[in-house]
C-alpha cells in the first residue's frame, strides 16, 4: 500500500518486521522501563480503578437491577427503557440541564472575557480587582449558595431593595420569588453561577490575553483600527485555544451542575416543582437515595453521551484545539 | 520610552478616554461581588429576630456571638441545636491535607516518569490520562459509590463513611500529572545526570534533585488540591451519608441548612466557617491559584 503513495521507498517490501520490533525495544533502557512502571504503579492503579474501571462498571451496572445489598440481576435495556419512556422526570432533568448550560455558558464566557479585557488594561488597582473577582470562584459552592439564598429569599435584602424602588413584578406576597417561583428558580441559579464561575475563566482569559503581542495592537492602531476592530480581528482569533478550553470545560461543568440546585432545593431535590432538577440530581436521587443503581447508572451514561456530543460540537464550532 | 514617541503608550486596544467607564464597571462589579460576603458576615452576628426584621439592619444593633457559639457546638444546651462545625472543620482539614499530600506525591511520581523515562506505552498512558480531562466526573458517582461499598475486608473495606473513602479516590488527578510532567520537562536534565554520576538511583534523582527544584509547581498543585478538596461537596456527601461524624464542612453546612431552614444567623456563621480558611489561604497564596489556572494547558 505504501507503493501507491508515489514517495521514494526506504523499504520497498515493507519494513522487515522482526527488525522493527527489535528496534522498537532497543530504544529503551531496562532500568528506565522497570522504574517507569514502578513509578506509575500506584498512581495508575488509583486512576484506573476510580476512573476507567468505574466508567466501564457504570455501563455494566446500567443493564442490571441492583440495590447493592442484593445480587445484581441482568435486565438488558429495561433501565434505559424506564428512564426514556416511563419516568417523565428524567426528561425534565435533561431539559433543565441543557437549558441551564445553553444559557450559563455564553453568559459566563462573555462576562469573563469582558472582565479580563478590562482588567488587562493599564489601570490602577488591577491586582485588587483581579483578587476581588476571582474570590467567589474559590469559595465553597455550598456556602456561596447559602449566601445567595440569604440575599435573594422572599424576605431577603434584594427583595427589600426592590420594594424600596418599587421594581419587579409583584408576586403573591408582593415579593419576587427568586428561589420559590418555578419560573425563576433555575434562572436564579444561572445568575449565581455566572457570577461565581466567571472569575475562574477571567483568569484563564487573562493569561491568554497577556500572550497577545503588544505591538500587534500598536500596528493596528497605526492602521486606524478602533478598539472594537482590534478585539475582533486580533484578540479573539489569537486567544481561540483559551476560548475553546473555557467553553468546553464550562459546558462540561454546566451540564453536571449539582451543588447549587441541591442546596437550593433544601433537601427536597428539584423543588420548586422539579424546576431545578438537573441530570446529576436525578442520578443522585435515583441511585444513592432511591437505591435504583441500575437506573442511575443508565442516566449517567446518557449524560456522558450528551456531554460527549456537546464537546464535539464545541470543537467543531471553535475549530481549534487547546494545547492538550 | 523615547522610542514610543508618536505611538501612545497603552496596554490594550482601548484609549485612555474610556478608562472612566472601565473604572465604573470595575467598581460596580467589585461592590456586587463583595456585598454577599459582607452582608452574610454581618448577619452571623445578629440575633434571629434582628436578622428577620424589616427594614433590615446593616451593622448589627445588638451584636451577639450566639450564632457562632451554636455552630461551633458551645451552645447546644441553650439552643437545643446539636451541631459541631469544629468536628466538620477537623474532618475537612484532615481530608484536604491527605488529598493534597497524595496528589503531591503520586502526581509528581507519575509526572516524573512521563517526563524523564522511556518505556513502552508511555505516550499511550499519558494521553489516556489527559483524555479524561474532557470526561464528566459525575459519570463516576454511581460506580465509585459501589466500588467503595465493595472494597474487600483485607483493605479495611467497605470504605463508605471512612477517611479512606474520602481521600484515596481523589489522590491522583489528571491535571496534577499533566502539571508536574510539564514542569519536569522544563528542568535541565543535566542536574539529574550529575546525580546519577554521584550514584543516585532513579528514585534518588527524582526525590533528591527533581522534586526540590519543582517547588513552584508543587506549591501550585498543593493550593489547588487543598481548595478543591475543601470545597468539594457531591462526592463527600454520599461517601459520608452513612456516617455523620465524618461530614466535611460543606456536607455538614448543607445538612444544617436543611434541618434549620430559617436560622439564618447560624447558617451564615456556618458558611463563614467554610469560607474564612480559604479566604486566608487565598490572600496569602493568590499567586499560586492564578498560576495553576494559567497553566491549564494553554502554554503546554
Amino acid at each position: 500500500m505504501a507503493a501507491q503513495s508515489g514517495l521514494p521507498l526506504a523499504y520497498p517490501h515493507g519494513r522487515p518486521r522482526v527488525g522493527r520490533v527489535r528496534g522498537y525495544f532497543r530504544q529503551f533502557h531496562k532500568e528506565d522501563v522497570v522504574m517507569g512502571y514502578l513509578f506509575l504503579l500506584i498512581p495508575m492503579a488509583i486512576f484506573i480503578l476510580f476512573f476507567f474501571v468505574a466508567m466501564v462498571f457504570d455501563l455494566w451496572i446500567s443493564i442490571q437491577q441492583w440495590a447493592i445489598i442484593d445480587t445484581p440481576k441482568f435486565v438488558g435495556s429495561t433501565n434505559y427503557n424506564y428512564i426514556f419512556n416511563i419516568d417523565p422526570v428524567f426528561w425534565i432533568a435533561v431539559k433543565n440541564s441543557i437549558e441551564y448550560a445553553l444559557v450559563v455558558v455564553p453568559l459566563q464566557t462573555l462576562l469573563a472575557f469582558t472582565l479580563a479585557v478590562i482588567v488587562n488594561q493599564n489601570i490602577r488597582g488591577k491586582k485588587f480587582f483581579r483578587t476581588a473577582f476571582y474570590f467567589p470562584s474559590v469559595t465553597s459552592s455550598v456556602a456561596i449558595t447559602l449566601l445567595f439564598m440569604w440575599l435573594f429569599n422572599n424576605n431577603g435584602l434584594v427583595n427589600y431593595v426592590l420594594s424600596l424602588v418599587h421594581l419587579g413584578p409583584i408576586g403573591p406576597f408582593g415579593t419576587v420569588g427568586f428561589l420559590t417561583d418555578p419560573n425563576l428558580a433555575l434562572k436564579s441559579i444561572i445568575g449565581l453561577n455566572t457570577w461565581t464561575t466567571s472569575g475562574t475563566y477571567m483568569i484563564i482569559f487573562l493569561a491568554a490575553l497577556q500572550d497577545v503581542p503588544r505591538d500587534m495592537y500598536e500596528a493596528a492602531a497605526i492602521d486606524g483600527a478602533n478598539a472594537w476592530q482590534a478585539i475582533r480581528k486580533i484578540t479573539i482569533p489569537l486567544i481561540r485555544p483559551a476560548t475553546f478550553l473555557i467553553v468546553a470545560t464550562g459546558l462540561i461543568g454546566a451540564i453536571q451542575m449539582f451543588d447549587q440546585a441541591f442546596v437550593m432545593s433544601q433537601g427536597n431535590p428539584g423543588s420548586p416543582d422539579n424546576s431545578t432538577l438537573t441530570m446529576v440530581l436525578y442520578i443522585y436521587g435515583t441511585g444513592i437515595q432511591g437505591n435504583q443503581y441500575g437506573r442511575a447508572a443508565a442516566a449517567s451514561f446518557v449524560m456522558f453521551c450528551i456531554i460527549f456530543v456537546a464537546t464535539l460540537l464545541v470543537r467543531r464550532l471553535i475549530r481549534e484545539e487547546a494545547a492538550f | 520610552m523615547a522610542l514610543s514617541i508618536g505611538v501612545r503608550k497603552r496596554s490594550g486596544p482601548f484609549e485612555m478616554s474610556k478608562r472612566a467607564v472601565f473604572y465604573l464597571i470595575l467598581i460596580g462589579y467589585t461592590v456586587m461581588s463583595t456585598i454577599p460576603f459582607i452582608w452574610s458576615g454581618l448577619t452571623s452576628f445578629k440575633s434571629q429576630p434582628e436578622a428577620a426584621q424589616t427594614p433590615p439592619t446593616g451593622i448589627p444593633i445588638n451584636a451577639t456571638l450566639d450564632a457562632w457559639k451554636t455552630v461551633l457546638g458551645f451552645n447546644s444546651s441553650i439552643s437545643g441545636i446539636n451541631v459541631d462545625f469544629l468536628q466538620y472543620f477537623k474532618n475537612s482539614l484532615i481530608v484536604a491535607l491527605l488529598v493534597m499530600a497524595g496528589n503531591l506525591f503520586f502526581d509528581s511520581l507519575a509526572g516524573y516518569a512521563f517526563a524523564r523515562m522511556r518505556f513502552p506505552g508511555r505516550n499511550f498512558l499519558f494521553y489516556l490520562i489527559i483524555g479524561t480531562l474532557m470526561i464528566p466526573a459525575a459519570m463516576t458517582i454511581i460506580p465509585v459509590f459501589v466500588i467503595l461499598a465493595k472494597v474487600p475486608g483485607f483493605l479495611g473495606g467497605p470504605w463508605l463513611g471512612t477517611y479512606e473513602g474520602l481521600t484515596v479516590p481523589f489522590m491522583v488527578t489528571a491535571f496534577g500529572i499533566f502539571l508536574m510532567r510539564q514542569f519536569f520537562m522544563s528542568l535541565p536534565v543535566e542536574l539529574e545526570e550529575a546525580g546519577r554520576m554521584d550514584g543516585l538511583t532513579r528514585f534518588g534523582m527524582y526525590w533528591k534533585i527533581a522534586l526540590p527544584l519543582a517547588r513552584p509547581a508543587l506549591a501550585t498543585l498543593a493550593i489547588l488540591q487543598f481548595q478543591g478538596s475543601w470545597d468539594s461537596f457531591l462526592m463527600p456527601s454520599f461517601i459520608t451519608q452513612s456516617n455523620p461524624s465524618l461530614y466535611t464542612l460543606p456536607v455538614g453546612l448543607a445538612q444544617f441548612s436543611f434541618n434549620y431552614l430559617n436560622y439564618w444567623p447560624d447558617i451564615m456563621a456556618g458558611a463563614m466557617v467554610v469560607i474564612l480558611p480559604i479566604l486566608v489561604v487565598y490572600v496569602f497564596a493568590q499567586r499560586y491559584f492564578v498560576e495553576g489556572l494559567s497553566r491549564t494547558g494553554l502554554k503546554g
